[in-house]
């Protein structure tokens, strides 16, 4: 009984900060993106195209039709391409006070406008950062509530890696014969930690 | 002792209530399933009975339907000459959730792709398929 007693206060302060981190953490928002598009290129099915050997027969045997076909004077380029890309973004929402400087001012004057002298005495304009303050304050605090997000002013982190995998298959112009290859792979995925990390340090090197 | 129990009780249902209203946003989040697709897919039987050697362009676009794509080899003596029919028929399947703070979102799009080579005559030299559409995946990002 005294062990429960003992540890309500704790559960209450737990459950008021969940309370308070669902409140104000509306603004801020995670997001992880994984978009792929094609079959990806098996690397079995690239070997088997022989470079003055195989015709167009053969390439289409072992690497399916072409995402891409193109003509040159005297060649006929098949490609062929797989996409993955892998992307974080961390959102938060700001009031645009924090992301133009000088816009909460603009905002200040015009919300107080009716209450400014034609003529301001020395001691308003002494006072008035103070209304400035308390206004932006309570405007963070509006647009980081559930209640109301009005704001549009977003500021994100954001991490982005797209990847091609990339087969070219050059023959002559009617098709006959292979006369070179390329692969170029994307490598390896990234995972998600290593993109989030790979982003901060990004935005850590830019500074 | 009885106040002092009643008290407690009291503070239990608050705390409870305040949980629950807390975490119901989190676990009714949105999750979302999608499917779309352009056009719909290639027809595996009618593309086997494009014969090389012996179809026609006619034949073909009388199987298929008209090509999404009509790929001209820009020969200087025939530069309307139609070197390929490519049919594309793209699936995408996507899967996303939504917490309050937290949100996930993954799409697959394969293809269900057919190109028809044709030779200076109209008839078919080669045909590359790959029915892939139905591979596209319900996922999660991680």
């Amino acid at each position: 009984m005294v062990r429960a007693a003992a540890a309500q206060p704790r559960v209450r302060a737990l459950a008021c900060g969940l309370a308070a981190a669902v409140l104000f953490a509306n603004g801020c928002t995670y997001q992880l993106v994984r978009i792929e598009v094609g079959t990806p290129i098996e690397r079995a099915g690239y070997e088997a195209v022989i470079v003055g050997e195989s015709g167009r027969k053969e390439v289409l045997a072992a690497l399916g039709p072409p995402d891409g076909i193109r003509y040159t004077a005297e060649e006929e380029i098949l490609e062929y391409r797989s996409a993955r890309h892998i992307g974080t973004d961390l959102s938060f929402v700001l009031p645009a006070a924090m992301l133009q400087p000088g816009a909460w001012v603009a905002a200040i004057q015009g919300l107080f406008q009716y209450f400014l002298p034609l003529h301001e005495p020395e001691e308003f304009v002494s006072r008035v950062w103070v209304l400035s303050f308390a206004s932006f304050f309570f405007g963070q605090l509006v647009s980081l509530s559930p209640v109301e997000t009005g704001s549009d002013d977003l500021l994100v982190l954001l991490g982005r890696d797209l990847r091609f995998d990339r087969v070219r298959i050059i023959l002559d112009r009617d098709g006959k014969t292979v006369r070179a290859k390329a692969f170029e792979p994307a490598g390896g995925d990234l995972s998600i930690g290593e993109l989030w990390n790979r982003t901060l340090l990004q935005e850590g090197a830019a500074e | 002792m009885s106040t002092r129990h009643d008290t407690a009780s009291h503070a239990g249902a608050w705390i409870r209530s305040l949980l629950i209203t807390v975490l119901a946003p989190l676990a009714l989040g949105g999750c979302v399933l999608s499917q779309t697709s352009a056009g719909s897919s290639v027809d595996g039987e009618r593309v086997e009975k494009i014969l090389p050697g012996t179809s026609t362009r006619a034949q073909v676009a009388a199987l298929l339907g008209p090509p999404d794509e009509i790929i001209h080899s820009n020969l200087e003596h025939d530069p309307l000459f139609e070197r390929a029919y490519v049919y594309h028929r793209p699936r995408t399947r996507t899967t996303a959730m939504f917490l309050v703070i937290f949100s996930t979102h993954r799409s697959d799009t394969k293809y269900d792709r057919v190109t028809v080579f044709f030779d200076q005559a109209g008839i078919v030299e080669h045909v590359g398929v790959r029915l892939a559409a139905d591979d596209a995946e319900y996922g999660m990002p991680w």
